[in-house]
């Protein structure tokens, strides 16, 4: 039996805060007292249930006469230990996937395993399911296993009483094979386009929504995973948080989830090391290609994609130059990462002589709409798998914060209105959002309703001089030169709130001048003087 | 003498008028009309043609130029791609682009140099912008791109012009009057001339085509007007002339 105790050493019990929030959500109990997490098949048959305070557990015990106490054990519960024990459990698993990763979810219970390509090894799917299951249960696990196209619906499956309902809905030529299964053991295979069906009548909690994001769409009267499914997407971004529509994306299977992969043993990397010290920026070059092919040829031999390559150069002096070149989408040709590191190459200074380069490339299992054609390798690639390559691009070469996309802000000031966010550095599947958006969100058919705003904001405000008292009727000096007002737009007052330390009180005006020029000019209401913030170029 | 000048004149004109019949002919690129009928009358393949240059060259600081190319971008934009905004000196302000109906969302913003380095003033620095907006050009996964570009060579623009017809990306560069000097590589050339009049809370410009590779240029200039207020540009309808009236009437 596992117990969770509100008042545990961190450095003893490290459960992290997340998890903790996690539980106290479904075990409110929790936050004052001890509560059991989990119970052994003995405790269950006593009576004893997760959520269950411990005090009252103890209670419980003694008066059960007939069932040995000694059989029941009490341990404190820690998502590490749970973690660790998959991390371990995972590296014997490496036989029947390239890529195992842990689940993401506060309390992990799940390994996730891509198995793309390796059904034939084993004699098909279902053999290759048979074969796992029994593995696991010989390491003392009591696993049930679901092999589906998408993460979310395979996690959705395993973790809901629905299933072994889900196997009589397997298409004809996998019924008879998954029926044979199910009296012996639990696992169920879904065949290819039918993940999205399945979905159906599971429960809501299968979709791994946030304990939030749950309640409030059982407020709403969404009970099952096939009503969420049927809401329009486009009413949810006000109602639900940005980790639900991300989830609801992935169960529609409008998005691909990947599986991040634990740790290998065996890190991807290579090594040169220079018989006579190595001068030119050519020779570089050419060691590099050699060095990224046989990055690119373990990386492809694994089914995995780098996202970072760190390329160290040793001189003769004993420095170290490095060379670091992240990567927005997973890469594996070898042209790529020669290209993206010889990018970064030309934005350093060698003057010095090098004596061994080595590579590591961090890595990640390569989506399957990534993977290149076989004869050439600009065919079949996405719109998004493009901007990708061009991210990546212009980042190694010139900055991280050369490629950005833009985020709003609350604050009120122009100036802080908006903020850059840059691609790279960014990672997972808020990146591969923010990259599909800039190739497919929708723009509207006609113009906003919102407020018209100059297409130069100056960065910093120019003063302009009034003619006369007023600005607006006499005109103002600006840059030296008289320009005389035709019209004018506005007041429209911009104002923080009063407890901002460097707050603002501004009125702005669209002013067109004489000579044809528009303007967007403010007046600071507390020392009355003039600016001019923007141009309508 | 005068009759072999004419007569080479014509030649000429001849030649050209035949060059762009092939041209057009040849043209298969799709066309995404701006939505202002009279400006769309005088774009060489009545709108703007994927894989296009247009230089939008503003008489005056402040002249809307790029007003009405987020306007056409907009249009652009109902298909699949980002909109690629290249800050260089001074930058963009993306409320601009949400007036003009724009997601934020499809913008895709590059710093070709970092903010304590602003401003074109080395050569070094033009390069990179250069090689920025190629680069751009070159990726089929942008749908338009948006610039400032004072200066380049015609080696550049020969490469951009390339760049863009083999990706079909449609290159808005955004000129200051100054590049009127120089030959023009782009499909397109637009000048826009503010007018000091105003009717009421809209501001009136005027668009020429000055230069067209597919087509001849005409001379009339197709007003347009902007709402003070929202932003939104649409044409001034033109009255007819008096003799088209006349005729109209019998």
């Amino acid at each position: 039996m596992l117990f969770l105790s509100p008042d545990a050493d961190p450095d003893v019990e490290p459960t992290s805060a997340t998890d903790r929030q996690f539980l106290h959500r479904i075990f409110p109990v929790a936050v004052h007292s001890s509560v059991v997490v989990a119970v052994s098949e003995p405790a269950s048959e006593l009576g004893i249930q997760p959520g269950m305070p411990l005090a009252e557990v103890r209670g419980i015990l003694p008066s059960q006469g007939q069932t040995p106490v000694a059989e029941i054990r009490f341990h404190a519960w820690s998502a590490a230990v749970d973690r660790q024990a998959l991390a371990d459990l995972a590296e014997e698993l490496h036989k029947y996937a390239p890529v195992i990763g842990i689940d993401d979810q506060p309390v992990p219970d799940c390994l996730l395993l891509d198995i793309t390509g390796c059904g034939p090894l084993f004699g098909g799917e279902s053999s290759l399911a048979e074969r796992l299951l029994r593995h696991i249960r010989v390491a003392g696990f009591h696993p049930r296993v679901a092999i589906s196209e998408s993460v979310a619906s395979a996690w959705a499956l395993v973790h809901t009483d629905g299933f072994i309902q889900m196997l009589h809905r397997s298409s004809r030529r996998q019924q008879e094979t998954t029926r044979k299964i199910e009296w012996d053991l639990p696992v169920t295979i879904i065949p290819s386009g039918q993940a999205y069906t399945s979905l159906q009548s599971l429960p809501l909690e299968a979709g791994r929504l946030s304990p939030d994001d749950t309640d409030l769409l059982r407020q709403l009267g969404v009970t099952t995973l096939g009503r969420l499914l049927q809401l329009p997407l486009d009413d949810l971004p006000s109602r639900l948080s940005r980790g639900a529509l991300s989830r609801i994306r992935q169960l529609r299977g409008d998005h691909d989830e990947l599986i991040t992969p634990l740790p290998e043993r065996i890190p991807v990397a290579a090594a040169w090391t220079a018989e006579n010290p190595v001068t030119t920026v050519q020779t570089l070059r050419q060691v590099q290609r050699h060095l990224c092919e046989k990055i690119s040829e373990q990386l492809s031999r694994r089914h995995i994609g780098a996202t970072r390559l760190e390329c160290q150069l040793l001189t003769e002096t004993g420095g170290i130059i490095l060379l670091n070149t992240d990567f927005v989408r997973p890469v594996q040709s070898a042209g790529q990462l020669t290209e993206l590191l010889g990018l970064r190459l030309e934005s350093v200074t060698i003057n010095r002589p090098i004596v061994k380069v080595t590579v590591c490339a961090s890595i990640t299992p390569v989506p399957p709409a990534c993977q290149r054609d076989l004869f050439d390798s600009r065919e079949h690639l996405s719109p998004q798998e493009e901007l990708a390559t061009l991210i990546n691009r212009l980042s190694n070469r010139l900055d991280h914060s050369a490629a950005a996309t833009v985020e709003a802000t609350e604050d009120v000031r122009p100036e802080f209105t908006f903020r850059l966010r840059p691609l790279l550095g960014d990672d997972g599947q808020d990146l591969r959002d923010r990259i599909h958006r800039l190739v497919t969100s929708e723009t509207s058919p006609i113009p906003s309703l919102c407020f018209h705003r100059p297409v130069r904001l100056l960065t910093t405000p120019e003063a302009v001089t009034a003619v006369d008292e007023s600005l607006l009727t006499s005109g103002f000096v600006l840059r030296g030169r008289r320009e005389n007002v035709s019209g004018v737009v506005g007041p429209e007052r911009l104002q923080t709130g009063w407890w901002e330390d460097v707050g603002a009180s501004r009125d702005y005006y669209r002013i067109t001048t004489r000579s044809g020029s528009r303007y967007w000019m403010y007046q600071e209401l507390r020392t009355r003087h003039w600016f001019l913030h923007g141009v309508f170029d | 003498m005068s009759q072999y000048v004419l007569s080479k004149t014509q030649t000429i004109q001849d030649l050209r008028r035949r060059l762009l019949r092939l041209q057009q002919t040849q043209h298969s690129a799709p066309v995404v009309e701006t939505g202002l009928p009279g400006l769309d009358h005088r774009l060489p393949h009545q709108g703007i043609s994927a894989g296009s240059v247009l230089e939008f060259v503003s008489s005056a600081e402040g002249a809307s130029a790029c007003v009405v190319a987020l306007h056409c971008i907009r249009r652009l934009l109902q298909n699949p791609g980002a909109l690629a905004v290249i800050d260089t000196a001074e930058p963009f302000y993306p409320a601009a682009f949400v007036s003009a109906g724009i997601s934020i969302d499809r913008m895709l913003i590059l710093r070709p140099v970092p903010d304590c380095d602003h401003g074109l003033r080395t050569g070094q620095t033009r390069s990179k912008v250069l090689w920025v907006l190629e680069q751009t050009v070159r990726c089929p996964g942008v749908r338009a791109v948006l610039c400032r570009l004072d200066r380049a060579s015609t080696t550049v623009f020969r490469r951009l012009q390339l760049a863009a017809e083999s990706s079909g990306v449609s290159v808005f560069l955004l000129r200051s009057d100054s590049c009127l000097t120089t030959a023009s590589w782009a499909d397109v050339r637009l000048l826009f001339q503010t007018s000091p009049v105003t009717l009421g809370q809209e501001t009136v410009i005027s668009v020429q085509v000055i230069y067209s590779r597919h087509a001849t240029p005409t001379q009339d200039a197709v007003q347009l007007k902007i709402d003070h207020e929202t932003g939104a540009v649409s044409e001034i309808s033109q009255l007819a002339t008096s003799a088209t009236a006349c005729t109209d009437n019998g």
